[in-house]
């Protein structure tokens, strides 16, 4: 059984979260990889966008594969983190993602803690920091995500404007399962 | 849930501290006592929950050896449902007659004691903390083990079937018995009774058995199911049946699957068979004998099931794979300086670039 999805994210809360929203669609531990986090100074989302290019150029020669990338945006704006992704590609001399890449980007802003807080049955706001739920078990916010996606079929208004962007994203996804 | 464990004096783990999580991985160099403290929670059950003697459980061959003091010090807390258990025992060794005893034992719930047993004497306490009988016990086992369960100590009892809930062991497939005629509780430290375990787990959890075949069909190319078949006279044997290309369903015993296979079965039965909060499993090497792309789903797997199905699971690990997925968010690093004593730390003591089993490799934590 080869890994259908390369997820390639921050720190373990998110590889959880991700996870389990991914269970819901069948995805089972089998189908998903997580490249690991090298510890030390660098922050996660220097990793992620580091990484990135040589995990969009793996994608690409792994038919029926696909990469999911959770990189949060923390101060700047989510076009400005993609742009950085793009940035990153071209000097590691990496065509940058188009069209018909199997790549899926999920920009949380401020942070995936923002989306954890909004699925807790918070109102957020992008620029303030949801810190608190840093150490919560994502794994409830997953299903609630889950829920609202494919029982309810629409989010909670007023939705994080960074989650109704990642939520275009996910038919990438759906296309393909 | 295990939460902490405090030892002194056994092997290297001299006035040691753990604090675990639910989910946890042990690291470190070899001799740095992972295994040891595994050992100490095993002992800690033989005592408690299964009654056996110090004598048998607590040999003086396990007192540090560069320490000069005869007494061994052993403390845990334990937290289920909002409530926190703590339970500490000395044991006293004369090292000229070769003989040892408890010296103190003592059992708190929310820091108030539900029983004492002290220089001889065992206190009991109803379970409104209100203190009950005292007399006198004996010094060679421990007294804690030796209560049975009554209408006024459930709390007691409650800690004594959490520690029965403990699952401490190391996947030997190699020492497999395939066949048994026992229905087995407890599994050996090495495994060498699952079968015996399946047989008794499978029954009590049959919605189990259906995620576990699920997950093993991801797992093992053209498995199908396990059954335990008829093999003499009270006796099972586990047959694993995969589906050949041609759809016939062929049936093999253990010990006709390879290592890797029998591992695979007995890992994923830990996770999806031990159905309960109470659990905690605690596995030395887990990633022994499993294929490079096995042990990441195999860790996800237990790590999705904790909170929900599952209580804790502590790994002791040497493998990348296992390290790189664990460590940063979950890791206990062990090191030891020279033959000084055990030290633990959630971060190493250098932290450079590089993917935690990277920096073990060339032994730069």
């Amino acid at each position: 059984m080869s890994a259908k999805i390369v997820l390639l994210c921050e720190d373990q809360s998110t590889n959880t979260f991700v996870r389990r929203f991914l269970r819901g669609r069948q995805f089972k531990a089998h189908d998903i990889t997580t490249p690991s986090l090298p510890h030390g100074s660098q922050s996660g989302e220097q990793w992620v966008r580091e990484r990135y290019p040589t995990e969009l150029k793996a994608i690409r020669s792994r038919r029926g594969a696909y990469l999911i990338v959770v990189i949060d945006a923390d101060r700047h704006t989510t076009q400005q983190r993609k742009n950085q992704l793009d940035e990153e590609c071209k000097a590691q001399e990496v065509p940058q993602r188009e069209d018909g890449d199997p790549v899926i980007l999920l920009v949380p802003r401020r942070n995936i803690e923002t989306w954890f807080a909004y699925l807790d049955g918070e109102s957020v706001d992008e620029t303030e920091d949801y810190s608190a739920w840093r150490s919560k078990d994502p794994r409830p916010f997953a299903e609630e995500l889950y829920r609202m996606c494919h029982e309810a079929q629409r989010l909670r208004e007023p939705t994080p404007p960074s989650l109704e962007e990642s939520c275009r994203e996910y038919p990438r996804l759906q296309r393909q399962r | 849930m295990l939460t902490r464990l405090y030892v002194d004096n056994f092997r290297c783990l001299q006035n040691f501290e753990l604090e675990l999580d639910p989910a946890n991985v042990l690291l470190g160099r070899n001799g740095t006592g992972k295994t040891s403290v595994l050992n100490v929670l095993s002992k800690i059950q033989n005592l408690v929950v299964r009654g056996l003697k110090v004598e048998e459980v607590l040999p003086s061959r396990d007192i540090s050896l560069n320490r000069q003091r005869n007494e061994q010090r052993y403390e845990i807390e334990t937290h289920l449902d909002d409530e926190t258990y703590g339970y500490s025992l000395t044991v006293q060794h004369d090292l000229s007659l070769g003989k040892m005893r408890v010296w103190e034992e003592r059992l708190e719930h929310e820091g108030r004691p539900i029983f004492e047993f002290k220089h001889g004497e065992a206190q009991l306490y109803h379970d409104d903390y209100v203190k009950g009988p005292a007399y006198p016990f004996d010094w060679d086992q421990s007294g804690l083990g030796s209560l049975n369960e009554r209408p006024d100590n459930q709390k007691l009892t409650r800690f004594k079937k959490d520690l029965a809930n403990w699952i401490i062991v190391s996947c030997c497939p190699p020492i497999m018995t395939p066949e048994t005629r026992t229905e087995d509780e407890f599994l050996e430290p090495l495994m060498e009774n699952f079968v015996g375990w399946y047989r008794r787990a499978a029954q009590e959890n049959m919605s189990g058995i259906v995620s576990l075949f699920e997950v093993l069909r991801e797992a093992l190319p053209g498995f199908d199911s396990i059954n335990l078949a008829e093999s003499g006279e009270n006796s099972r044997a586990l047959k694993a049946i995969f589906r050949s290309p041609s759809s016939e369903l062929v049936r093999y015993g253990l010990d006709q699957l390879s290592d890797g296979q029998r591992a695979l079965i007995a890992m994923y039965s830990l996770t999806h068979l031990s159905s309960d909060r109470r659990v905690s499993l605690f596995i030395d090497e887990p990633d022994n004998y499993l294929a490079l792309g096995e042990i990441q789903p195999w860790l996800a797997e237990a790590e999705d099931r904790v909170g929900d199905s599952l209580g804790q699971v502590v790994v002791a690990s040497h493998h990348p794979v296992t390290i790189d997925y664990m460590a940063g968010a979950s890791g206990r690093w062990f090191s030891r300086d020279g033959d000084g004593p055990v030290r633990v730390s959630r971060e190493p003591k250098n932290v450079v670039d590089l993917l935690p089993s990277e920096t073990m490799a060339r032994r730069w934590e």
